[in-house]
């Protein structure tokens, strides 16, 4: 695929679901797993006189998300009326933020490869609110409103993301970012975020941009390239046979990866935005800000650093720890209390533990190993209680039977022989058994020295401390 | 200002609304009178002047220090029959209507 | 023809002094209500009503009467919504709509112990000012049956009239109460924007709604205000008035008062309005009250304002009848375009179809800034011009409307129409509060061309709008103290 010649613009719009307890409008439960038609009141059926009120934690969430990217906040914003007529879309229309959103100008730094920074300019932040679903069958759409009014925040990027990968790069450093604020469940299978992707192709050296298409409800981070993928490629040989771009709105389907056009833009919507004569405006306070700035988190970007630069952990390491909230938090709980060589907990972590919770399909919140014992599990190791080998038999245990690693060493009597006396013992005992070898050792068989360890360590099953064997053997033999 | 059948029409389409062909020749007649007296407005200077909404806005203390909104709370929702009650037509708990294709 | 036979203090008098009972005053509103002479009902309650008047029958044996309006029977203008029954907003869209939760004016004159008679006739979805323009036929005036009653509430203003009920709930967004007040020698008040809850009441224009009691004179008016005037945490619009709702009317009195009187509605009047108005001028300067000229220079755009604002916030409101949830569907669709547009095209009469495609024609592309905008700027002139007059008065006097009630269904323009609400529109468009009033008795009296005038408070200020609209009515009237 050559596009040598076409310069790539891509703008992304993503709706996140913001994870607070009742819906945007009414005190209907948000809730994911529900019967259908089961967290819906009049407000949210748009009944006749139903009156929208607002949730407070709709905006603190918002104002979160704004400063985590940079945003400059507008201290009075304003609701606006978004007009269309669709089956789930009870009021036939959606109360958004359209002429004065609560943020503007923002920016989000993405970690590019070999450590490279690069900032997407952020236009907008706007609340808004989410419609119900339908479902569509031979003999008619069925819909659902249990969805209706959950709380969304849409971000619009600027025209500045350069490919597909930078794109899902985005997405995805958006979503860690705001999931690890506490503003959303970043569950994408359960559709917490989902992304429009607006991609036009110009003339390298061209001043003006190309035409745009917009691909729809993209909501995995897979998709995002893959349909970006597929469309630079359908527009590069449009281009480049000499044909025109349209105006049109597309969909992708994730199964046989090709989009597929849903409308033309040029025959929708005429919005008819107008102020929304329910809702009061937003009014922010310098003292509201401070107070939501202390509930402020740190960003999986700036976990990133730290753990590069006090913990000494390579970028590698430091961005499987914080691959979710979850992992990280774990890891600065262990290390909170293990106060040891950083590299040792996130060896444990990242190789043993995950291969155990990945295989259970478990989060890190619900592991059977807790940080506390993890933590006792590197001290024992530390101090030499056990061998990192029989650490391995341990932790195991540990998982299955939800055990600290204290008790099951006591339970099996684990414990590493370090008393040079009894490892004495030992070898002499080893040495009285194997006259043979310990002759032809002394006559120069070095190797042998192999054999003796081995025996102590057989003798001792595996218990013996390596390195005092090791020692005490020298002075023996 | 201009107010023929034909935007009657579109008008009615963005609305929602079917109109026969004479009923858009009524309406449109309708309207453009009263349209057509509304152009009264361009003669008033409005410069510098912000729109006034809703009587409330200009009055901070109503809410100001989130008085306007509610805690995240969840109360008890409709019971599925009394969503429905009203539907004109239901399947499977849900709102019944033709087949649409999803946008 | 009116049976008005007492006022709401007086049925509370008899009651507290047991010379009554609710079940008494219940059976002879419903005597009226069902003689239907005016067609002032759409739907009538009369089982549920008498069983709750022998339930409060005995609650007033056992703990004695608790307020005012406690075994009163009112009645509601078909856009409050009323738990487990009907509410239709005179429309075919919502023929058998059966709300599943009370509004705040129902659950609050529920929890009052009024009794609900019925739900009383409007123009549809609240727009018009004749009340010819609901599905359930037009309602005619008690004091003439060749005339309107007056819209949108016109079926308000006819029950109170006929005598069926003792004060009704309608509303206004540009005068649907005050006018038909004004028709049928009632009186009414729009409270300040906010100081009544719309939480339950079906929405025409959000940011002008306000329901609005009317009920033979101040003092009921103003029981039944009280019992309204609160913050519902339902409605984020609705406030607290300052200083904590309405003082009582004891004491009240024109002296020293300054009403001002709008230089620009001069000679815009008939002649039996002008009179009117003469009078009214001159029982308040009798009252003590100086009379001042102020001026409303942008109130002649508030009919080109209010009617480009309020159909496009109705064009919002309206476009959730759309036969998918509830409410009308036609059962022809073949497809989910014809589900909407025929659905929508058979759910709504001509006046409410006109007036959501002037709306939605005042928001669209190329058009929002001339028309819809322009409109909001303009009302924010209008606001300052009343900010301007009352920095000179305390309260305005001006006409309701520039004529008495004209025939029932006569041929009209629709602009001659728009323009009955000349006078009432600046008042919800500022979103002060007003008092409309008789200048004489035309329920009981032989004139039966009734017609008055309207008395308005800068926002937030109605108790005194209150206090002074009683001092006024007992020099207009002559009437002793009821307080």
């Amino acid at each position: 695929m050559s596009n040598a010649q076409y310069e790539v613009t891509i703008g992304l719009e993503v709706h996140v679901q913001l994870s607070t307890k009742s819906k945007i409008w009414c005190s209907c439960a948000v809730k994911t797993m529900a019967q259908v038609n089961s967290t819906v009141c009049p407000v949210c059926l748009a009944m006749p006189g139903s009156l929208p009120v607002l949730n407070r934690a709709v905006v603190e969430k918002a104002v979160l998300a704004s400063l985590a990217l940079n945003f400059q906040l507008n201290y009075q914003s304003f609701f606006d009326r978004k007009n269309y007529f669709y089956p789930d879309l009870p009021k036939g229309y959606q109360i958004t933020q359209f002429f004065t959103p609560i943020a503007e100008k923002g920016f989000l730094e993405l970690e590019l490869e070999e450590g490279e920074k690069k900032k997407i300019s952020l236009e907008r932040l706007q609340i808004e609110e989410d419609t119900g679903k339908s479902q569509h069958a031979s003999t008619g759409s069925l819909i659902n409103l249990n969805r209706a009014g959950t709380p969304l925040i849409e971000i619009v990027s600027a025209p500045e993301i350069k490919s597909a990968q930078e794109a899902a790069l985005y997405f995805k450093t958006l979503c860690d970012t705001l999931t690890f604020l506490g503003v959303t469940e970043g569950n994408l299978q359960e559709g917490n975020l989902r992304c429009d992707a607006n991609v036009s192709l110009a003339e390298v050296g061209s001043k003006k941009l190309g035409t745009r298409r917009e691909i729809k409800n993209l909501n995995s981070f897979r998709n995002v390239e893959k349909a970006i993928e597929s469309e630079i490629k359908l527009q590069t040989e449009i281009l480049s046979q000499g044909g025109k771009v349209k105006q049109q709105t597309l969909g992708f389907d994730a199964n046989t990866l090709t989009i597929k056009v849903l409308r033309e833009k040029g025959e929708s919507s005429d919005y008819r935005y107008f102020p929304e004569p329910d809702v009061l405006p937003i009014l922010l306070t310098e003292d509201d800000v401070s107070a939501l700035k202390k509930k402020m988190v740190e960003l999986p970007s700036e976990k990133r650093e730290r753990y590069k630069s006090d913990f000494e952990l390579s970028q590698y390491d430091a961005s499987v720890l914080t691959q979710s909230k979850e992992l990280a938090l774990y890891f600065e709980e262990v290390m909170s209390l293990y106060k040891g060589k950083a590299k040792n907990a996130a060896n444990w972590i990242m190789v043993e533990l995950l291969r155990f919770l990945n295989e259970a399909n478990c989060s890190p919140k619900n592991s059977p190993i807790s940080p506390a014992n993890l933590a006792e599990l590197l001290l024992l190791i530390d101090s030499k209680v056990i061998s990192g080998k029989m650490a391995k038999d341990v932790f195991e245990k540990m998982y299955d039977e939800k055990k600290s690693a204290k008790a099951l060493v006591d339970e099996l009597g684990l414990s590493q022989i370090t008393s040079e006396e009894a490892i004495g013992k030992l070898i002499d005992e080893v040495i009285q058994k194997s006259p043979q070898q310990l002759s032809d050792y002394r006559n120069g068989k070095d190797r042998l020295f192999g054999f003796f360890v081995g025996q102590v360590m057989k003798l001792s099953q595996g218990k013996a401390n390596p390195d005092l064997v090791n020692k005490i053997l020298k002075e023996k033999l | 200002m201009k107010i023929t059948p034909e935007l009657t029409q579109k008008i009615a389409d963005l609305a929602q609304i079917q109109l026969t062909e004479d009923e858009s020749i009524y309406y449109a007649s309708e309207l453009a009178k009263i349209i057509t007296s509304f152009e009264e407005l361009s003669k008033v200077n409005t410069e510098g002047i912000d729109p006034l909404i809703n009587p409330l806005f200009d009055h901070k203390e109503f809410f100001a220090h989130y008085q306007g909104t509610r805690p995240d709370e969840v109360q008890e929702s409709l019971s599925t029959q009394q969503v429905l009650k009203n539907a004109p037509s239901v399947e499977s708990g849900q709102f019944k209507i033709n087949s649409f294709v999803e946008e | 023809m009116s049976t008005l036979k007492r006022s709401l203090l007086e049925a509370h008098a008899l009651l507290k002094e047991k010379k009554i009972s609710v079940q008494e005053l219940t059976r002879e509103a419903f005597s009226v209500a069902k003689l239907n002479e005016h067609n002032a009902y759409i739907s009538l309650f009369e089982d549920l009503a008498l069983a709750e008047a022998q339930k409060t029958d005995d609650l007033i044996a056992r703990d004695g009467v608790k307020g005012p309006l406690m075994g009163i029977p009112y009645s509601l203008k078909d856009i409050f919504l009323t738990e487990n029954l009907r509410t239709t907003a005179a429309s075919k869209s919502l023929l058998n709509f059966i709300s599943p939760y009370d509004g705040f004016v129902a659950k609050t004159l529920k929890e009052e112990g009024a009794l609900l008679v019925g739900k009383n006739n409007l123009d549809e979805f609240a727009m018009g000012s004749t009340n010819e323009n609901s599905a359930f036929g037009a309602v005619l005036n008690p004091l003439d049956k060749k005339t309107v009653a007056g819209g949108s509430s016109g079926g308000s203003a006819a029950a109170v009239a006929e005598g069926s009920s003792y004060f009704s709930i309608g509303s206004d967004t540009g005068g649907s109460i005050r006018l038909p007040a004004n028709f049928c020698g009632l009186t009414s008040y729009k409270p300040t924007y906010g100081a009544v809850s719309r939480f339950g009441q079906i929405a025409f224009s959000s940011g002008l709604d306000q329901a609005s009691p009317i009920a033979r004179d101040v003092s009921d008016l103003h029981a039944v205000a009280q019992a309204l005037l609160k913050k519902d945490p339902k409605d984020n619009t609705s406030i607290a008035l300052p200083g904590g709702g309405l003082s009582s009317l004891e004491g009240a009195s024109l002296k020293g008062k300054k009403i001002g009187i709008v230089k620009d509605y001069e000679g815009k009047v008939s002649p039996v309005v002008e009179e009117a108005l003469k009078k009214a001028k001159e029982a308040a300067q009798k009252g003590g009250a100086e009379i001042v000229e102020v001026e409303l220079p942008h109130a002649k755009y508030a009919v080109s304002v209010y009617y480009l604002m309020a159909p496009s916030e109705a064009s919002g409101n309206l476009a959730r009848y759309d036969g998918v949830h509830y409410g009308y569907r036609c059962q022809d669709a073949e497809n989910i375009e014809e589900l909407y547009k025929m659905s929508r095209a058979n759910s709504f009469g001509p006046e409410v179809k006109k007036r959501i495609m002037l709306g939605t024609f005042a928001l669209s592309v190329g058009y929002f800034d001339a028309f819809y905008q322009k409109a909001a700027k303009v009302r924010r002139l209008i606001q300052r011009d009343f900010q301007k007059a009352f920095s000179s008065c305390d309260f305005i006097m001006a006409p309701v409307c520039q004529n008495t009630a004209f025939e029932v269904g006569a041929k009209r323009e629709t602009l001659d129409l728009y323009m009955n609400d000349l006078f009432t529109i600046p008042v919800n468009l500022a979103g002060h509060s007003a008092i409309a009033m008789p200048t004489e008795d035309f329920i009981h009296g032989k004139n039966k061309k009734a017609t008055g005038i309207q008395l308005i408070a800068s926002q937030f200020h109605d108790s005194e709008l209150f206090k002074v609209s009683y001092a006024l009515e007992r020099e207009l009237q002559g009437k002793g103290s009821k307080v």
